[in-house]
């Protein structure tokens, strides 16, 4: 059935039914069968007990029409959870496989489509909706064949029994049939209009996500909630319209169902006391038309399923409804592999709206030729790069690569000869490696797995690292990482011993730096409870966070002489921080130097209101606490706004060796104590490698200390596991743990790696300092020139003169086209772009 | 001078406070009010640079203003025939300060030329910073206006009105 089936939004919810489930539909069938007749069964015994074993008061037929009531009875039950295992596993591989088939037609949708839909819209269809149609194909044969089966065999059996009083009693059906359809309209319509508004809400509230810093910027809080507001009180209405509709159409059910025994005991009472009707009968009627109602239930309330499924289905595959662009996989060939002359004549392109963004672009490039694409903002530069990138369709013209037109090339042949950067990346959640490789990966994308032997090697790797420039960026992540117990024994062996020889080559080098580790020297760089413990604490009592309150710490403070100067640092710190940050918005930048964070600031703004109310000793235990804690996080070379007074920090150093000494007698083991011979497990790899810690994180600090790290990892042959510790990094949601250069470092390497035929470039380090950009040039310059064809748009003029040719585009035209010694000695566009420039 | 080590805080002043000081001596930021120059205070850091290491490179975008604390540092112009000295900077020279009201490229180079140690702010901390206090923009404008034309008020006063060629290039303050 596979390769047939027409797209995903094209089926209908029928196809779903027996695709991929046909094996257990037909199982259900015969389940259903088998249960259908234990269910008869009961009621035949029922009539047999009352006429035959009771009336001839015969034990045996009693026992025995008991013993098959009750085997009928457990084995319909039994039957029953069976056919509901098979129908919750039917119902969730149909949702499941819809999911999936949907998002892989979503990913293949033009451009246009996902600026024009809503991002909550589209979360919303595939996360929400589909859950009702798949119930509906769980549903869908086994509730309508078990129960007309059970409503048929019932109806026999009362036919059977006495063919006018199953007429009468099966009368009332044929008014609910009529009824229901006509409430059912009503109930759709309301669930449309529930669909529709809560894409609405899932808009709105995607949208306050992404738009969170301009909302909080603007305290536009009553704004946006009162557009929230609106949203969910129509939804409201609509589901309580809804709600009620659905219940009508229980309640009207009901009511008609339950005027069947009314008419039983009129006629069968009647028929019973005229003598034309055994009581036994008359028994056995009641039971069964009493066990018609649960089937009929049953059917009604897949009839509301299904039409709520429907609904939603069909409003959710409308939603996708649109053709793909371009054909994924060639048919009847392999994928095309193009040297890279691209040939374009009179390119045009409009949008939707009649907006001619390109106009007859006509240029054509040889093989390995590189080609920079230049003019102002808004003239169709990126647009000229997305066509060739295959990723909009041009309307009129032609653009041939190797001779072949793009808009007849599959995705598969554009993939595999085409990398495109864009300006601003896309950088996926994972670690830096997966985003590494995601351009090659998906060039060797197949039905299965990616063979791991296809893939760029180590060497490879690190190669483009170096040439993008974010080399240093992944050491650092590799240095920052915290090794876990068990990881790279071999690794911490090896960080020791270059511990002692950084320290002899490059100690005095370094000292600007970085602060080393001594027992005999406070350290400012590291917090007072670091200061104090010289070590890691192995006891969660004994954590930062739980200090204060721990009763054994604040009797050493008592005995060090420590509380209560440590309690006015504390009182110090929250003075000067309130007074500094307590009325500013709780943006980071303004917590990163503080030992408050923004989430607390609230906190030590009322505290140090009661600070000027009273005494130190007199505030309440909890207060004292907070201010204790706060001191205790203090680091004086990163919390500038207090300075350590010379005496505290010498009560400090004499309570670091109490401090030893008590722990060692009273709790031997309870902390791991700094020690030139032992790796710290709770600081990271570059704390490790110094026995230290860094002073300042600023970029002139980090430059100066990699090149002497450098020199060391290589001397010790240890740069490339701490490069490979680095690419095990993990970006964040989006990238968002990378800065702006970071990701389009990334965003250049993955496309570097891959190396195709033809690489476009869409501004691609514009947000790369002066020297990332030039060694990335100059490696096109020299690598990249004559053997891979480049098309770059570019915003900044200063590395365009090595360029094969240049295009200057003007509102969507081609303004000039030459060299660049050409191009200024026309004094034309160019010379003028340049020149607005000075 | 105030690195943490060094400080022993005889007269109970920290690197925040002298911060204040040190800003409030510059015309640029003198003008603001203190709560403004309190939050401008905490977000400057401190960097020490040895001779030779370049604050800033010709055509980087990084936006940073700088207040040297001691040392000295000079301003050059890379060209390709080689680096040209404009002047030297020492103690108490604030350079840098357009660089903080907009995204701009560094059209020259700066170096240390001996031990330096400067307190540095940044352009985003410095936005961020003056944002909750919009009443200092203008007073930024104008802070900024009377260097500029000042600048120029000097260069005209040491030519005399007349440089020769340079006459057809003044004027960066009618801007």
């Amino acid at each position: 059935m596979g390769n047939t089936q027409p797209p995903v939004v094209k089926r209908s919810l029928f196809s779903w039914v027996f695709a991929n489930n046909a094996k257990y539909q037909i199982l259900l069938v015969v389940i259903i069968m088998v249960t259908v007749f234990a269910r008869v069964l009961p009621l035949e015994m029922q009539k047999r007990i009352v006429n035959q074993a009771i009336s001839l008061r015969k034990i045996d037929l009693l026992l025995r029409y008991c013993s098959i009531y009750i085997v009928a009875v457990v084995t319909a039950s039994g039957l029953k959870f069976l056919i509901n295992i098979l129908q919750t596993l039917i119902a969730q591989r149909a949702t499941a496989e819809m999911r999936k088939e949907l998002y892989r037609h979503l990913l293949t949708l033009p451009l246009n489509f996902f600026r024009k839909t809503q991002q909550g819209t589209i979360v919303n269809a595939l996360a929400a909706e589909l859950a009702l149609p798949g119930n509906f194909v769980g549903m869908a044969v086994a509730v309508p064949v078990s129960n007309i089966l059970t409503l048929v065999a019932f109806a026999g059996y009362l036919f059977w029994l006495n063919p006018l009083l199953a007429a009468v009693s099966l009368s009332i059906y044929p008014a609910v049939i009529f009824l229901i359809p006509l409430l059912q309209k009503r109930v759709n319509r309301a669930n449309k209009q529930r669909i529709d508004k809560a894409r609405v809400m899932s808009s709105k509230v995607a949208e306050t996500v992404s738009g969170i810093h301009e909302i909080q910027s603007n305290g536009s809080f009553g704004i946006e909630s009162r557009k929230f507001d609106r949203i969910v009180e129509q939804l409201y209405k609509i589901r309580v319209r809804w709600s009620l509709f659905r219940f009508g159409i229980k309640s009207t059910n009901n009511f008609f169902v339950s005027l069947g025994p009314f008419l039983i005991f009129i006629l069968g009472g009647y028929l019973a006391i005229r003598g034309q009707l055994a009581l036994g009968s008359l028994v056995a009627f009641l039971s069964a038309q009493e066990k018609l109602y649960d089937p009929w239930k049953e059917l009604i309330e897949f009839y509301q399923v299904y039409q709520d499924g429907s609904v939603s289905y069909n409003r959710t595959m409308k939603l996708f409804d649109i053709e793909p662009e371009h054909v994924l996989e060639p048919e009847g060939r392999e994928p095309y592999t193009f040297k890279g002359a691209i040939d374009v004549k009179n390119l045009s392109f409009a949008t939707e709206t009649g907006i001619r963004l390109l106009r007859d672009v006509t240029f054509s490039l040889k093989p390995g030729e590189h080609l920079a694409v230049v003019g102002f903002s808004g003239s169709g530069k990126s647009t000229l790069a997305q066509c060739i990138g295959q990723l909009y369709k041009y309307n009129d013209g032609n653009l041939l690569i190797d001779g072949h037109e793009v808009s007849q090339l599959t995705k598969r042949d554009i993939v595999n000869n085409v990398g495109f950067v864009a300006q601003s990346p896309f950088i996926f959640t994972g670690t830096i490696e997966e985003n590494l490789l995601y351009s090659s990966a998906a060039r060797f994308d197949g039905q299965g797995e990616i063979d791991p032997a296809l893939l760029p090697d180590r060497d490879d790797r690190i190669e483009v690292l170096q040439q993008t420039g974010i080399f240093v960026d992944v050491l650092r992540f590799g240095l920052n990482t915290i090794l876990s117990r068990d990881e790279n024994p071999e690794l911490v062996e090896q960080i020791i011993r270059v511990r002692r020889n950084l320290q002899e080559d490059f100690g005095e080098q370094l000292s600007e730096y970085v602060e080393f580790y001594r027992s005999d020297q406070y350290l400012f760089y590291s917090s007072i409870a670091e200061n104090l413990f010289f070590g890691t604490p192995n006891r969660e009592d004994l954590q930062v966070e739980n200090l204060p309150r721990n009763p054994y710490f604040l009797d050493f403070l008592k005995q060090a002489e420590l509380s209560m100067p440590l309690m006015g640092l504390g009182a110090e710190l929250c003075r000067q921080i309130v007074d500094i940050l307590g009325n500013l918005p709780p943006d980071e930048i303004f917590f990163e130097q503080s030992p408050i964070s923004p989430d607390e600031i609230e906190t030590y703004k009322a505290l140090s209101g009661r600070l000027k109310q009273a005494r130190l000793h007199r505030l309440p235990p909890e207060d004292q606490e907070k201010l204790l804690g706060l001191a205790l996080r203090f680091i004086p070379g990163k919390h500038k706004m207090v300075a350590l007074p010379k005496l505290l920090r010498e009560l400090i150093m004499e309570g670091r060796s109490i401090f030893r000494e008590a722990i060692q007698k009273d709790l031997p083991g309870a902390v791991t104590f700094y020690q030139e011979s032992e790796y710290i497990y709770s600081q990271t790899i570059l704390n490790n490698i110094f026995f230290g810690k860094m002073k300042t994180a600023t970029s002139h600090a980090q430059e100066k200390i990699n090149q002497s790290i450098i020199q060391v990892l290589i001397g010790e042959d240890m740069l490339e596991t701490i490069i490979e510790i680095g690419m095990q990094f993990h970006v964040g949601s989006s990238g968002d743990r990378l800065s702006g250069g970071q990701r389009q470092k990334l965003a250049v390497a993955r496309v570097f790696l891959k190396a195709p035929p033809v690489l476009i470039m869409d501004e691609a380090t514009s947000a790369l300092d002066n020297k990332s950009q030039f060694r990335i040039q100059n490696l096109l310059d020299t690598r990249w020139k004559g053997r891979h064809t480049l098309i770059s748009v570019i915003h900044r003029l200063d590395t365009i003169k090595k360029y094969d040719k240049i295009i200057v585009l003007k509102a969507g035209k081609i303004g000039e086209m030459g060299t660049y010694e050409e191009l200024m000695e026309k004094r034309g566009m160019l010379y003028e772009l340049t020149g607005g420039k000075r | 001078m105030s690195s943490p080590e060094g400080n022993d805080n005889h007269g109970g002043s920290c690197e925040f406070q002298d911060n204040i000081s040190l800003l409030r001596e510059t015309s640029f930021f003198g003008a603001l009010n203190l709560e403004a120059l309190k939050v401008l205070a905490y977000l400057c850091s401190r960097e020490a640079y040895k001779p030779g290491d370049y604050l800033f490179r010709q055509g980087d975008e990084e936006g940073c203003a700088f207040y040297i604390i001691s040392g000295k540092a000079r301003l050059v112009l890379e060209t390709e025939n080689g680096i040209n000295e404009i002047r030297q900077y020492g103690t108490g020279s604030l350079l840098g300060t357009l660089s903080l009201v907009g995204h701009t490229r560094r059209l020259f180079s700066l170096q240390a030329v001996d031990e330096l140690y400067v307190m540095l702010l940044e352009r985003e901390k410095f936005m961020k910073g003056i944002a909750p206090f919009p009443e200092t923009i203008p007073k930024i404008f104008q802070s900024l206006a009377n260097i500029i034309v000042s600048w120029e008020e000097q260069f005209i006063g040491s030519h005399d009105g007349s440089c020769g060629a340079c006459t057809s290039k003044i004027g960066v303050s009618i801007l």
